[in-house]
């Protein structure tokens, strides 16, 4: 049977806890919060593992749902944003999610100079970022830092 | 083109380009931090023997090593060396570390400076050497708290550090900085909008320079803080991370001993400062109750505590425009800089930054917000 990467990753999250950190001296800080950290990462990456893929996936079909969005309310200087939806995607997601923004971030720069970014694509920029981010925060929730989030 | 902002930082912005190509960082270990002393003190302290280093936790942006030295004729004392790694979350200068240290002694608990390598002669990083100050920056029950993140001081640890804490921040504030010996401050006095003009664009240009994932929204508040920027006609010295983690406190008396972290200090306007402290990410939640650096319960609590105290007003439209800028700051302290850093490798913390970056996104969440049509948004901050 091969080891699952979920194995693998357990007995590292296990050789860390029960062999390295108790070996470190309470005196080495930084290297105790550093195995720390790291089990907290394991142990986080372990539990996204699975789901990552869509995760990905749903991240890059946000942004092109932003960029559309966009488009449909802009005029010609939203011309290459509309080519970039238009074509073939032949990336994997996170590069495709890259391209996107990298598009969407050329239409807000056209705007400066030009009166500013139009409020109803600043509204639809804020919306759809902000459904983002709420995504992304729960999927960061395990992290612990995120004191005021509500799924 | 020179950077328009503080002559001091416009250099160290420029300098950092070439930081960039720059191999892996490696971080130094305890014994060879012990010769780069011992060569350092050769020089400044002849006679002088430096044991005990070990490494300081905590922090994401500085290589810290604690030791002793001992000087001819002198008690051996314990002090704390700060050290640039290649690229950290913060990008700033010992000098203006070691100017604000010198100044605010007296002022408010600080540690006081020893020495300085401000142009890496000796140790391969720029470097500080200061006091090592008694206290602890979290409860000795917490037994990780990532830079200070969600500590929870409790009762009755809350109930004696918050008067200290307002008191401290009034007297930040109050400094009187026309008179004190900052040679590396410049005061952005050409016109109101100055201070924050120069502030702006000092964190926009760390933006550009190190930006790996072009956010949207981050681009709108780009645009928005350029585009809104208030007058500011009192400036203040604004500390610029003054939260529960960077100060230390005495566990059993509750008595504030220092306060630290000084390194992204500047003259400008302190409604900065608030809309730092304020951040939810530096807060916790309990019981239903949100509390701000664990101390206050929320925005109206803190700004009736600190006028009390003898701040000056607090103006509530500048409130919003620097929480604007602090979300905006943060997400790009987490994720651009550090992001940055940890996928050059040029950091000591690799696994912290990529830790830390996972609050990238409630500061995206909170600029959608408060940017969002419901927000207000256009109306002058």
């Amino acid at each position: 049977m091969n080891p699952s990467v979920q194995d693998r990753l357990d007995s590292c999250v296990r050789a860390l806890e029960h062999v390295v950190l108790p070996a470190l001296p309470e005196t080495a800080s930084l290297a105790r919060e550093q195995v720390m950290l790291v089990m907290g990462q394991v142990q986080i990456i372990r539990a996204q593992l699975d789901a990552t893929p869509a995760f990905e996936q749903e991240e890059a079909a946000d942004l092109a749902a932003m960029a559309q969005a966009m488009c449909d309310l802009a005029g010609e200087e939203a011309d290459a944003l509309r080519s970039l939806l238009a074509a073939p995607d032949q990336n994997i997601p996170r590069d495709h999610t890259a391209q996107l923004q990298d598009g969407i971030d050329a239409l807000l720069q056209e705007y400066e100079g030009n009166g500013g970014v139009p409020s109803d694509i600043s509204a639809v920029v804020c919306e759809h970022g902000a459904i983002r981010a709420q995504k992304d925060r729960a999927w960061f929730a395990a992290m612990g830092f995120d004191a005021g989030f509500a799924a | 083109m020179s950077i328009d902002t503080e002559p001091h930082l416009a250099a160290l912005l420029e300098a950092r380009k070439a930081r960039r190509a720059a191999p892996p960082y490696i971080p130094q270990v305890d014994g060879e931090v012990q010769g780069l002393l011992e060569r350092f003190f050769d020089r400044e302290a002849v006679g002088s023997k430096v044991s005990d280093v070990s490494r300081l936790g905590g922090g994401a942006s500085k290589e810290q090593f604690m030791f002793t030295l001992a000087k001819a004729d002198e008690e051996p004392k314990r002090y704390v060396l700060r050290m640039d790694p290649e690229e950290a979350i913060t990008e700033t200068s010992r000098r203006r570390e070691w100017d604000v240290l010198r100044a605010m002694k007296g002022t408010v608990p600080v540690p006081g400076v020893l020495a300085i390598d401000e142009d890496a002669v000796i140790f391969p990083r720029p470097a500080l050497i200061m006091e090592m100050m008694p206290g602890t920056p979290k409860p000795s029950s917490i037994d990780l708290s990532v830079t200070g993140l969600g500590t929870v001081l409790g009762d009755p640890l809350r109930g004696k550090i918050r008067p200290q804490y307002v008191d401290l921040l009034t007297k930040i504030h109050n400094f009187d900085w026309r008179s004190a010996d900052l040679p590396s401050y410049a005061a952005p006095d050409a016109d109101p909008k100055q201070a924050t003009r120069w502030l702006i664009a000092f964190w926009k240009e760390l933006l550009e320079q190190d930006v790996v994932a072009k956010e949207p929204v981050i681009r709108l508040a780009t645009q928005w803080l350029e585009a809104n920027v208030p007058d500011c006609n009192e400036l203040s010295l604004v500390h610029g991370d003054f939260r529960t983690g960077n100060y230390l406190f005495d566990e059993d008396t509750g008595a504030i001993t220092a306060v630290l972290d000084w390194e992204m200090s500047y003259l400008g306007d302190r409604h900065a400062d608030f809309g730092w402290l304020l951040q939810p990410v530096f807060g916790t939640l309990s019981d239903g109750t949100f509390r701000a650096s664990d101390i206050f319960a929320g925005t109206d609590d803190f700004i009736a505590a600190y006028e009390a105290a003898g701040g000056r007003p607090v103006d509530r439209s500048k409130l919003h425009y620097f929480t604007v800028f602090n979300n905006w700051k943060s997400y790009i302290l987490v994720s651009v800089l550090g992001m940055r850093a940890a996928k050059e490798a040029h950091n000591h913390q690799d696994v912290l930054l990529t830790f830390l970056a996972a609050t990238g996104p409630q500061f995206v969440a909170a600029l959608a917000r408060l940017l969002g049509p419901a927000s207000g948004k256009g109306e002058a901050a």
